[in-house]
């Protein structure tokens, strides 16, 4: 038996190699990986699409909202903070917390960051932490890539290509 | 002697009774469903609201079990992964589906039209109905499944977020609520309690 369970970890090893060097992208010492977002359709109101940009600038209530999802890994031996994001889809976007209080959820702005302890993992993804991207210019569709940038308290400016996934 | 003895017999006797009436229910109810089983003898009370084809009132839905979500299109997170999760119980439940009609319910009748609730809930599944209607009406119709929502102050670019239950009411082919789903369910488990109700 440790011989097949060595041989496994010997054949599993350059496959998760591969994958981290493919999809992590460190940052000094802040690893991001596992970027995606859902598909978005714009949303003008009348079923008609206009000129994405102006009509958001215009009307808040014809603004379409969007999403990024992500792993944060704090690989240093210094506390860590994302103060920040930006995309080329959206005119704006906030980091936002998720609670449920007795099945009811209430979604609130991080204004202070999100807190990245040193060594650990934080995840943003459904239901939770995520990245909302306010006032879509484009719609997103499956398949797609877009650039989201991130701004830490320590670590420098980091751009990460988002995937769009229909899930 | 013997009187307080029948009565405590008798008395035994009727515990039996509607213990093996009731229990197998309860321990059926809770083994088959992931849900909440609810026992509503009554039928909600009727409403009217807006879709973009027209009014609806939730009678028009006899016949099919109606699952309703209570959100809001400028939601990012939760609305859509809840709409997604839906398209997909419906992809599980193949002919079955068409028993089904999957209802959201707009707590941000400010912002959401129902042409824009129309763009964004057919863009998941072009079966899906968007409701809009005034403040008042949403209030009464949330309210009469246990469904909370309220305005949040947001940020000069959000301009507010809306609290709400992410909980999903399901009505059976009669109108009657039977059950509620809990936001983390999978669309394999909705799929499970539905075809409970199909069948």
């Amino acid at each position: 038996m440790p011989g097949i369970i060595a041989i496994l970890l010997l054949l599993a090893a350059p496959a998760c190699g591969s994958n981290d060097n493919d999809a992590a992208i460190a940052a000094e010492e802040v690893v991001v990986a596992d970027v995606w977002s859902r598909p978005a359709q714009l949303l003008d109101g009348d079923g008609h699409v206009h000129d994405a940009s102006a009509a958001s600038e215009e009307d808040e209530s014809a603004r379409t909202n969007g999403v990024v999802y992500l792993t944060l890994k704090n690989d240093g031996s210094v506390d860590e903070r994302l103060i920040s994001a930006s995309s080329d889809v959206a005119m704006t976007a906030e980091l936002h917390t998720v609670n449920m209080v007795d099945g009811v959820m209430q979604m609130r702005q991080a204004v202070d960051g999100i807190e990245l302890p040193a060594g650990e993992t934080v995840r943003f993804e459904p239901g939770g932490l995520h990245i909302m991207l306010i006032g879509l210019t484009r719609a997103l569709e499956p398949g797609d890539e877009f650039s989201v940038s991130l701004t830490f308290e320590h670590a420098a400016e980091l751009t990460v290509r988002a995937e769009v996934r229909d899930q | 002697m013997r009187r307080p003895l029948l009565y405590g017999l008798a008395g035994a006797l009727l515990i039996v009774l509607v213990g093996a009436l009731t229990v197998p229910r309860l321990l059926s109810s809770s083994e088959s469903y992931n849900g909440t089983l609810v026992d509503a003898t009554g039928e909600p009370e009727e409403f009217q609201l807006a879709s973009a084809a027209g009014d609806v009132q939730l009678s028009d839905f006899r016949g099919r079990l109606v699952v309703m979500y209570f959100g809001y299109t400028s939601c990012p997170d939760f609305c859509p992964a809840t709409l997604a999760k839906l398209a997909q119980v419906r992809e599980r439940l193949g002919g079955d589906a068409e028993g089904v009609q999957i209802l959201m319910i707009t707590v941000d009748p400010e912002r959401d039209d129902p042409e824009r609730l129309a763009q964004f809930v057919t863009s998941f599944d072009g079966t899906f109905v968007g409701l809009s209607g005034s403040e008042e009406q949403l209030r009464n119709v949330a309210s009469q499944f246990g469904i909370f929502f309220q305005k949040q102050e947001g940020s000069e670019a959000t301009g507010y977020l809306v609290d709400h239950t992410t909980t999903l009411v399901v009505l059976d082919r009669d109108g009657r609520e039977r059950l509620y789903l809990g936001w983390d369910l999978t669309a394999e488990q909705i799929e499970n309690d539905l075809r409970n109700l199909i069948s």
